[in-house]
């Protein structure tokens, strides 16, 4: 008797969890690279006591990321990237395993190695790093990732792509972590002196948060109304 | 509920990135100032459902899992080292970098900082120093009986002396340039000093290699583009705005919670 109750406040979880999502998209809507993320639902159904009305409960699946590039914006810094089209640049993360990421604000350590923002070391097809010598005057990264000084290549920037880009795992800091090792991008190009920004949509994460919140505050409704019901159900039966 | 806080580092990023703003337009007519942007990045995530895990008897698992973000964090406020425009000022110590490359100024302390503001004067000794008083390195002395100072592209400092038909040249102005501008580090004063980031400085005369060339009666303005910097202020303004909206979002849905009977 008490299922509707139930099934209301299953779907209220499953909204505190997509207001958290979409919260997160809205702080996020600065971050270079960063890719919006959404919820996915579930229908789980139950039949507790073998009745003809099978019982509808939501659940919160899983979420996945949108993949639509972010606009491109122009900073004219010698180590800033952007990649174009669905690939992802590695980054060595802590242990020496590649991440992947497409926030390209790049940075040179006290070594002269190529970092991200974060200082972990851009990953190379070769397997080492790029070191960035003493007395560069110009760096040209090219569209392959390339990277090269006055006097010629310095080691060239790993670029993957993924068949199932909802592989990649946000870890935050801009980088993502795959169990795939993806395959040598085809189709994406390296773009030096650009950024990508992020592809949160803020009219549809706002939209978003009103429907969160309409439907919660509905469903309390719904609860409230079914609480009032089984009360005066009890009034009528106990003859109170 | 996490909303409220993940609303709370939106709303602290968003106001650094308005600090960021507000610095570039404060100085829009520094003479040679170089705008900065903020740079933020998501914070680390929560896993509420492995990616991975088993989700049936028969060995099925979950293809994306839950993982939920905790908010955003400012990674670094970089300096972005585009050229600004020249403008012409007629005065004959006023030299504009047009291209790569900084002038040396030798501090006090003994350090050497870098500059593009070429605002130059000279001091009771005759020496060339920027408006702080500091003078610029290799040191360039003009006499005190020159009647005409002309610097040119190659920056070499050449004084007409009376007496003689010829000018006389009494210095070159040096230009020093980093790997990697964007690493150094501001100490006000329009002036930067060197570090791990930046690489060493590579030193040579102007219009050589990459150094760009020396214009004289000119000053470099900063390269801030006001309304570049408006849009700026109105996107984080109203991410500000939708930030603490969130909050206001979550805080309706815990009274709602807890109006519960």
């Amino acid at each position: 008797m008490e299922n509707s109750l139930y099934i209301g406040l299953s779907k209220q979880m499953v909204l505190r969890n997509h207001m958290d999502l979409i919260s997160n998209n809205i702080a996020n809507m600065n971050t270079t690279g960063y890719r919006s993320q959404h919820l996915l639902f579930e229908e789980a159904i139950s039949d507790p006591r073998g009745s003809d009305d099978a019982l509808s409960y939501v659940l919160d699946k899983g979420q996945y990321h949108d993949t639509t590039p972010g606009s491109m914006e122009y900073t004219g810094n010698q180590l800033d990237i952007a990649v174009e089209g669905k690939g992802y640049f590695g980054v060595r993360g802590p242990g020496g395993n590649v991440m992947y990421s497409r926030s390209g604000d790049m940075q040179m350590d006290a070594t002269g190695t190529l970092t991200n923002s974060n200082g972990r070391p851009i990953a190379t097809i070769g397997g080492g790093n790029i070191i960035i010598p003493q007395g560069s005057t110009e760096i040209k990264i090219d569209e392959n990732g390339m990277v090269s000084n006055q006097n010629g290549q310095l080691g060239q920037i790993m670029l993957v792509e993924f068949e199932n880009e909802q592989e990649l795992k946000p870890v935050g800091y801009n980088l993502y972590s795959s169990e795939n090792e993806g395959t040598p991008a085809q189709e994406s190009r390296i773009k030096q002196g650009m950024l990508e920004r992020s592809n949160v949509r803020p009219v549809v994460e706002m939209t978003n948060m009103i429907d969160t919140l309409r439907t919660y505050q509905s469903l309390q409704n719904a609860m409230r109304t079914e609480n009032d019901r089984l009360r005066s159900a009890i009034q009528t039966l106990t003859g109170q | 509920m996490r909303s409220l806080d993940i609303g709370a580092t939106g709303m602290l990023a968003q106001q650094m990135n308005v600090d960021v703003i507000s610095n570039n337009i404060a100085n829009m007519t520094t003479t040679g100032f170089k705008k900065q942007r903020a740079a933020f990045q998501d914070l680390i995530y929560q896993n509420i459902d492995r990616p991975g895990s088993t989700s049936s008897d028969a060995g099925t698992t979950v293809p994306s899992g839950l993982q939920l973000g905790l908010g955003v964090r400012s990674g670094a406020v970089y300096r972005m080292h585009g050229q600004g425009a020249i403008r012409l000022t007629e005065n004959p110590l006023d030299v504009a970098i047009t291209g790569e490359g900084f002038l040396q100024v030798d501090l006090p302390s003994g350090q050497t900082a870098y500059t593009r503001d070429g605002t130059l004067q000279v001091n009771e000794n005759g020496e060339l120093v920027t408006t702080q008083g500091y003078t610029i390195n290799p040191g360039i002395t003009v006499p005190a009986n020159a009647t005409d100072i002309d610097i040119n592209e190659s920056g070499e400092v050449l004084v007409s002396v009376p007496g003689q038909t010829a000018p006389t040249n009494v210095g070159q102005l040096q230009l020093a340039n980093f790997i990697n501008p964007v690493g150094l580090e501001a100490m006000g004063d329009n002036l930067y000093l060197e570090t791990d980031a930046s690489g060493a400085p590579t030193t040579g005369n102007p219009n050589e290699d990459e150094f760009g060339g020396i214009r004289q009666g000119a000053l470099e303005q900063s390269n801030v583009n006001v309304v570049e910097e408006i849009t700026e202020l109105i996107t984080a303004q109203r991410a500000y705005e939708m930030n603490s909206r969130v909050i206001s979002t979550s805080d309706e849905m815990m009274q709602t919670t807890s109006q519960l009977r």
